[in-house]
């Protein structure tokens, strides 16, 4: 009894620990950080832009030698005074339109 | 954040991909709303984004004249009598006013002129009473109505009555309230291309550019439009703010949308186009 409960209690905190993780989405997020379909790319890119990580965002383009950083994050920041510069990204919907293998 | 009803399946040999994102923003003025059309290559096992390059166009440095009207106001000032008449309050006319019921709520459209020779801030609002005059409820046009209207413009507006039916009302009281206020007819807006489609998403909307005339930026462009039906009566208003900042000569998209059950019915459009600017 004396060694059995603390051991019984370690291992439901464990449990719980997990249950909590899975609650949180943690396997979603780490799914979507590996960005293997489209839609978590696109998903991962958007939750960076509206974490303020734009750095990270950028990284995620595929064309970033066309498209200046400072564009990119103007096109989400807004500029000259415009609406989207006292705006800010609160969510987003993402669905995927079409796949196709272009050979 | 949430994702789509359904996505097409990726195949293991598909190198590109099209995938749709509507961004939701929050601001002062509501909610605003982006639908952009993203292309995505596959590099090895990861899908990258394939970014729109923005090809703005850019203007030479030059000279705009503004020879635009433009009115100021000298109001009575604290070393003046106690008895000196300040300048009158411009005379503005409510020209139409149509009540329209929505499934939750019931709508006053219609129109305003400044009938004056100098320009006025305009609100119009309005009450709705039941039998025996009772007031049931009372609201104002607030931001759906180009609010500084020039000399004989003419404005729509709209005023909403959520949770309210038709048969609860008797009467309807509206009230055109008119100050004086200096203003300018720069910058000129021109609005073309307009035309009634439906959008990506399937809604029906009034779409068009904006080309800002003047020299100065306008940083807050508000679209304000009006519908008619073959008969010339107002059947409903809409408003939008656009995201972006109007350059000089630079055409910016817009586009406002309206319920598909008024669709049916409109004949007619006409584009009022109001501005915030931070300076102001």
């Amino acid at each position: 009894m004396k060694r059995g409960l603390p051991v019984l209690l370690a291992i439901i905190t464990v449990a719980l620990m997990v249950i909590a993780w899975f609650q949180s989405g943690a396997v979603g997020r780490r799914e979507m950080r590996s960005a293997s379909t489209p839609d978590q790319a696109v998903r991962l890119m958007l939750s960076q832009i509206q974490a303020h990580n734009f750095d990270a965002a950028y990284a995620r383009l595929a064309n970033r030698s066309d498209v200046e950083r400072t564009n990119f994050i103007r096109d989400f920041n807004g500029s000259f005074g415009s609406l989207l510069t006292y705006a800010s990204l609160e969510s987003f919907d993402v669905w995927g339109l079409r796949t196709e293998d272009p050979h | 954040m949430t994702s789509g009803a359904f996505a097409p399946k990726t195949r293991t040999e598909d190198r590109e991909a099209t995938v749709r994102a509507k961004l939701h923003y929050t601001t002062g003025v509501g909610p605003l709303d982006d639908v952009r059309d993203l292309k995505l290559q596959r590099t090895g096992e990861t899908w990258k984004v394939y970014w729109p390059v923005n090809n703005a166009t850019k203007l030479p440095p030059q000279v705009i004249p503004v020879n635009y009207l433009r009115w100021d106001v000298i109001s009575r000032g604290s070393s003046d009598d106690w008895g000196v008449q300040n300048v009158d309050s411009p005379q503005v006319r409510i020209l139409s006013m149509n009540a329209i019921q929505r499934p939750d709520s019931v709508v006053l459209v219609g129109e305003v002129v400044n009938e004056d020779s100098v320009p006025a801030y305009v609100n119009v609002g309005a009450t709705l009473l039941g039998p025996n005059d009772k007031e049931l409820a009372q609201e104002s046009s607030f931001d759906k109505i180009a609010h500084t209207l020039l000399p004989k413009q003419v404005s729509p507006y709209r005023i909403d009555f959520p949770d309210m039916r038709l048969d609860k009302i008797k009467n309807v009281r509206m009230d055109a309230k008119a100050l004086l206020v200096a203003a300018s007819a720069d910058p000129v807006i021109e609005v073309n291309q307009q035309k009634l489609e439906t959008d990506p998403l399937g809604k029906k909307v009034l779409s068009g550019q904006l080309t800002n005339q003047s020299g100065q930026i306008v940083n807050i462009p508000h679209v304000i439009a009006a519908y008619y039906d073959s008969n010339g009566k107002v059947v409903w208003v809409s408003d939008g703010y656009v995201a972006q900042a109007l350059l000089p000569q630079v055409p910016v998209p817009f586009a406002v949308d309206l319920p598909p059950d008024v669709a049916k019915n409109v004949q007619t459009y006409r584009v009022v186009v109001n501005h915030y600017d931070n300076a102001s």
